[in-house]
């Protein structure tokens, strides 16, 4: 009978279950919730503040005056003499937010989070019991992955609204491409340097030594950036500062500079890539 | 019958001294197992190899008859492990917990894992941060056991656990064993090897020593005997006993073991007027020190 109808006498095993999808990504971003409405609160506050005062600032010419004729030295440290003007609202972002705090805040959470969630994760022993399911550490470690980058894009996308809806209560006179495009370069030196640290301890297990090297990176980077203004020598260098790849054009002003975000996320997908294969290969600890 | 576990020839050398060496291991489908060792002899370096999160330096394992490194995902699909030492995401309640780890099995119907929380008397509500370390115990128990799988591996699964608890958990292990499953656990209280074990490894720095069926390493293993008598007695003809080692005279108490003949010794004491006897099997550190001592050169 089987044989007339085509059909098998016994169904087809069914399919082994399969992890379910994002499941891993989801736990991680809730278990944060917390600590992303603390960042988020704190960097809202801190951006709108720094936004709110412009509209003084500017109105008081002694103070912009003074402040023009800061060092250069002083200057460089935040986003360059040549960029260095307060009686433009998009010079004075620059200085105050572009050119170090913002991307150094995002990173900071970036480098935490990255270091926490599979090095700390599995020195608590946290993860063997996550790894004994089907899922493969590959597939762990790029949903965690994912986890931090999609933490990383929702305090940037805080800055985003911050700039536009501050901006727009005092009259800023940012364009919104503009405030997404500096926003933007700062979430993705963050992911830079949160990759590099996600590798570091995907590779060695070692919470501190990842946080250390994400840390020292990105302390490298952005003496690099400050340094090449005032040391003619260091100037070729500057491409390896992601800082400077990102907000080196001062995209506050001039809008995305496209190819330089994509040379930075290729990066961050070779740091992801590699983290995953040492995670592959590696014994996995307990301590 | 297929062996649920095999290694051959298996080594992990890492760091300093600890690790396994040519561990030559096979467990028989749908038996229990028990591993027993000293802490640091190697026994979670085992079952962290088999589960894949260590890899060997040199030999293999084959578990379920699969690879070890080659069908890891396979493998992980139909074993329930327990680590040594369970840690969870402290925020969760326990039943979050849990089925989120059904999740990344492809899902489990709720009353599974409801059941047998019930069986371990687990509060699924509770947060996991908040729990007892027999209770946290507990939920990684329902985790090893909740899809039912082929193999359990359980490494020191008792630990923490209450009589009752453990009640259960005997019960649940004898079912697996019923429907032809199998598990290997790891332990160091020796009724729970006799209750619940057909055969033990005995692995000691790394090597694993002797395999044995449990009958047998129990009765080989003897008795400790203490009589406490009303008058003094004289300890020779206890000495001249055969099988009896160990003996110790304080006042009027007597203390021995003996793996030989108990008729003729209970005829002996019976010949003074006895206040107290307890007879007990010795501690497994007991039986592990006579393999050590005639292991020694």
């Amino acid at each position: 009978m089987t044989a007339v109808t085509g059909r098998p006498a016994v169904p087809a095993p069914a399919a082994p279950p399969r992890p379910r999808p994002l499941r891993i990504a989801a736990r991680s971003l809730r278990d944060r919730r917390r600590a992303l409405l603390a960042w988020s609160s704190g960097i809202a506050v801190y951006v709108a503040l720094i936004v709110a005062m412009y509209p003084t600032i500017r109105g008081d010419s002694a103070m912009t005056e003074a402040i023009q004729n800061y060092p250069d030295a002083m200057k460089e440290l935040f986003g360059g003499a040549a960029n260095f003007d307060y009686t433009r609202p998009g010079g004075y972002l620059n200085t105050q937010l572009f050119s170090l705090m913002m991307p150094l805040f995002l990173t900071a959470f970036a480098i935490s989070y990255a270091a926490s969630t599979v090095a700390g994760e599995e020195r608590a022993g946290q993860l063997d019991l996550v790894l004994a399911t089907p899922v493969s550490r590959r597939r762990l470690l790029l949903e965690k992955a994912l986890a931090v980058a999609a933490g990383v894009a929702a305090l940037t996308t805080v800055v985003t609204l911050v700039i536009l809806a501050v901006g727009a209560a005092v009259d800023l006179g940012i364009g919104t491409t503009n405030a997404v495009a500096a926003s933007a370069g700062s979430g993705v030196v963050a992911l830079v340097y949160g990759g590099l640290t996600l590798a570091v301890g995907a590779a060695t297990g070692r919470r501190a030594l990842a946080v250390g090297a994400g840390s020292a990176a990105f302390a490298a980077g952005y003496l690099l950036e400050a340094l090449s203004g005032l040391v003619e020598g260091l100037k070729p260098l500057r491409p390896l500062s992601a800082l400077h790849m990102a907000n080196g054009s001062v995209p506050i002003n001039t809008g995305f500079p496209l190819v330089n975000l994509f040379v930075l996320l290729l990066v961050v997908a070779a740091f992801v890539g590699l983290a995953a294969v040492l995670f592959e290969r590696r014994d996995l600890g307990t301590s | 019958m297929a062996a649920a576990i095999e290694t051959v020839r298996l080594s992990k050398s890492y760091g300093s001294s600890r690790g396994v060496l040519d561990v030559d291991l096979e467990v028989f489908t749908g038996e229990v197992f028990g591993f027993l060792g000293p802490n640091g002899a190697g026994k979670t370096t085992t079952i962290r190899v088999l589960m894949d999160f260590l890899r060997p330096t040199s030999g293999q394992a084959r578990v379920l008859g699969l690879d070890s490194r080659a069908h890891r995902a396979e493998i992980h699909r139909r074993v329930g492990y327990l680590p040594g030492d369970s840690s969870f995401y402290d925020q969760l309640t326990a039943g979050e917990q849990l089925a989120w780890l059904a999740d990344l099995r492809g899902g489990l119907p709720a009353r599974v894992i409801g059941e047998l929380a019930e069986r371990v008397d687990l509060d699924l509500s509770r947060r996991i941060g908040s729990l007892s370390r027999g209770n946290r115990q507990k939920v990684a128990l329902v985790q090893a056991f909740m899809h039912r799988p082929d193999l359990l591996l359980l490494d020191e699964p008792t630990s923490g656990l209450d009589p009752l608890v453990q009640e259960a958990f005997h019960q649940m292990v004898a079912e697996v064993v019923a429907d032809g499953r199998t598990v290997f656990l790891s332990s160091h209280v020796l009724d729970e090897v006799d209750h619940l074990c057909h055969r033990v490894g005995i692995i000691r720095e790394g090597r694993l020593t002797a395999v044995e069926n449990v009958a047998d390493l129990r009765s080989r293993a003897g008795r400790n005997i203490t009589v406490r008598f009303a008058e003094d007695v004289d300890p020779a003809p206890f000495a001249a006993l055969a099988g009896v080692e160990h003996l110790e005279v304080t006042a009027r108490t007597i203390s021995l073991r003996t793996s030989g003949d108990l008729d003729e010794l209970m005829k002996l004491v019976a010949a003074h007027h006895v206040v107290d006897l307890v007879s007990a099997p010795p501690e497994l550190e007991e039986i592990f020190l006579r393999y050590y001592e005639a292991a020694e050169p």
